[in-house]
């Protein structure tokens, strides 16, 4: 009877054992299962979180950088500008200083503007100032054409009068050919030739 | 067998039910845990809070950056004012000269 007994409660707790093992393995199988799901859907946002503002990092400092760099130009532009600006009142000082160096250039000017046109005979326009200091070596400068383009040349100087900083503007008689030799027309075609080179000179030493 | 060892056994046997009723009470009591910690586990990673969070965090590691890039090129800029000073004088002489055609 006894061992009746004694059988009847090993097997029930032994049964009593099973459902509490088995209920903890299921446990934590829900457990392990839920990790892993919950690692993947974190691993999922992560990427879509990560693209985005992989996007957005990518696109915001690509346009920062952009405008920097157009800012830069802009300033750089403007401080050309200025340079340039600052040239025309140093072009007005030297020109109204009467110094012989602008009268020489002046002289370079015109033979420059002639050596540019084909023909003999050619007007000189200019403004009321230049067109003194023309007149005063006009037959010095026939002679020089001359002897340059190997053949007789006439000048003539015009009396209409130029608004112009200083310079020449040289046509032929017949008025077919003209060179503008004016100082601004010189500012313009060097700033268009040489703008690197200006670029270049103002800018020397900034580093980029 | 006699009545005495028969309530015996009968008494045993109730004890051994009630062991088991109770394993079994505390079975499902695991799995009700277990279930809870899952739904759990798995509410924390759809939580958009903290992607959100996240997502704030490093926007404004890009706004610092941005501020520090703009404030880079502001420092550039002025450099590059202070060069173009330095270098003026030179550049006008430079444009003159070739503007009379020395």
């Amino acid at each position: 009877m006894e061992n009746l007994k004694s059988q009847i409660k090993f097997i029930q707790e032994i049964e009593a054992e099973e459902i509490i093992k088995e209920a903890e393995e299921q446990a934590k199988k829900i457990v392990k299962e839920a990790s892993e799901k919950a690692e993947k859907v974190k691993d999922q946002k992560m990427r879509e979180v990560s693209e985005k503002l992989h996007e957005r990092e990518a696109s915001e400092l690509a346009m920062t950088k952009l405008g920097g760099r157009k800012k830069i130009l802009n300033v750089k532009s403007q401080l050309v500008e200025e340079a340039l600006a600052k040239t025309i009142e140093k072009l007005k000082e030297i020109g109204s200083s009467g110094k012989p160096m602008y009268k020489d250039s002046l002289e370079r000017l015109v033979i420059e503007a002639l050596t540019k046109l084909k023909g003999t005979e050619f007007r000189i326009l200019t403004n009321s100032r230049d067109k003194k200091f023309i007149k005063e070596s006009l037959s010095e400068l026939e002679k020089k054409i001359s002897k340059s383009k190997g053949a007789s040349i006439s000048l003539q100087v015009s009396e209409e009068t130029q608004n112009t900083l200083g310079g020449v503007i040289v046509q032929t008689k017949d008025k077919k050919q003209i060179f503008n030799n004016t100082l601004e027309a010189r500012l313009a075609r060097v700033r268009q030739e040489m703008v690197g080179k200006i670029f270049d000179s103002l800018f020397e030493g900034a580093k980029d | 067998m006699s009545i005495e060892e028969i309530k015996n056994l009968v008494t045993q046997e109730k004890e051994s039910e009630e062991k088991l009723r109770k394993a079994e009470e505390k079975a499902t009591s695991l799995m009700e845990k277990s279930k809870e910690k899952a739904r759990k586990i798995l509410q924390e990673a759809e939580n958009q809070e903290y992607y959100n969070d996240v997502f704030k965090a490093k926007s404004e590691e890009i706004e610092k950056r941005k501020k520090m890039m703009e404030s880079e090129i502001d420092e550039k800029v002025e450099r590059i004012r202070k060069t173009a000073n330095k270098n003026l004088e030179k550049t006008i002489s430079f444009l003159v000269k070739h503007v009379l055609g020395e």
